[in-house]
């Protein structure tokens, strides 16, 4: 399920316009490009109105595959995924399927996705936008 | 020379350094860079030093903890070169500048895309020599098979 079709996030002088096409949507591409950047944003934004639903966890998170196991009807943000998901977070990510996924991750082994959940971060004057790596 | 682990053996699982943000902002923020250093993050992340605090980038004046975790893991080899640190979570920008360095042990997790810089000398657990790209890829195929993965094209 598609719970976030586009995000929008300001970010100092730059504006995330974000489009989601899949139920998992994995960054990859160049470290510097703005990933973590996105994150600590994304942060700001959570818990406010049009952004309730939105979870984030990174290496610093608590309990994370606990509480990862606990996420029902969310948008759920996990940076640092390269070495914070094991092999049960892999299937609760494919078959929960009522949750929406954002990693920011290198490695999609074991991860049910299409083609076009594989995206970078591509910066168009101020403007940061999805491209499609396929 | 570069060694590359690709196996968690038990000799070397527990000394494979992850949380490569964690180290750098706890053991290496608040220090001063070396030139060398100040290089190695202008070429990763694109970013200026300008003193031990604070970068400056495209998204405007930072802090050292701002960089990218690509740019911390680079740095982190360079403090702790006899640490095994995993570039797991290194963009190939990231790891272009890593495999130029003259030594470092480094923990490669799977397959990440890369050139091997000409004239880099790369040994793979201890025991195999790559010097060019068809070895790197002939390398990781044979891994893959092992381990059941899918095949790198």
């Amino acid at each position: 399920m598609i719970l976030y079709k586009n995000l929008s996030v300001r970010a100092g002088t730059k504006l995330y316009q974000l489009e989601f096409k899949n139920r998992i949507t994995i960054v990859m591409g160049d470290s510097g490009n703005g990933k973590t950047y996105l994150y600590k944003f994304l942060e700001e934004y959570r818990g406010t109105e049009g952004y309730e639903d939105i979870v984030l966890f990174n290496y610093k998170s608590d309990d994370f595959h606990q509480r990862l196991q606990g996420m029902r009807h969310k948008f759920i943000v996990i940076d640092n995924a390269d070495i914070m998901l094991d092999d049960t977070d892999k299937q609760f990510i494919n078959f929960h399927k009522e949750n929406q996924f954002l990693l920011f991750k290198r490695d999609f082994t074991n991860l049910f996705i299409s083609p076009n959940s594989l995206v970078t971060l591509k910066q168009d004057g101020n403007i940061i936008r999805f491209k499609e790596v396929l | 020379m570069i060694n590359i682990y690709t196996k968690k053996d038990s000799n070397i699982s527990d000394k494979i350094q992850y949380f490569n943000d964690r180290l750098f902002n706890t053991e290496v923020f608040g220090s001063e860079f070396t030139d060398n250093e100040k290089q190695v993050i202008e070429q990763i992340d694109h970013a200026k030093v300008m003193d031990h605090m604070k970068i400056e980038t495209d998204f405007g004046i930072g802090s050292i903890l701002d960089l990218s975790t690509g740019c911390k893991t680079a740095i982190n080899i360079l403090r702790f070169p006899n640490r095994i640190i995993s570039v797991d979570e290194c963009g190939s920008n990231a790891l272009k500048v890593i495999l130029q360095f003259k030594e470092a042990n480094i923990f490669m997790g799977f397959p990440a895309t890369l050139h091997v810089p000409e004239g880099s000398e790369l040994v793979f657990d201890e025991t195999e020599k790559v010097e060019n790209d068809l070895q790197y890829e002939a390398f990781w195929s044979k891994r893959c098979r092992e381990r059941g993965d899918y095949d790198i094209v």
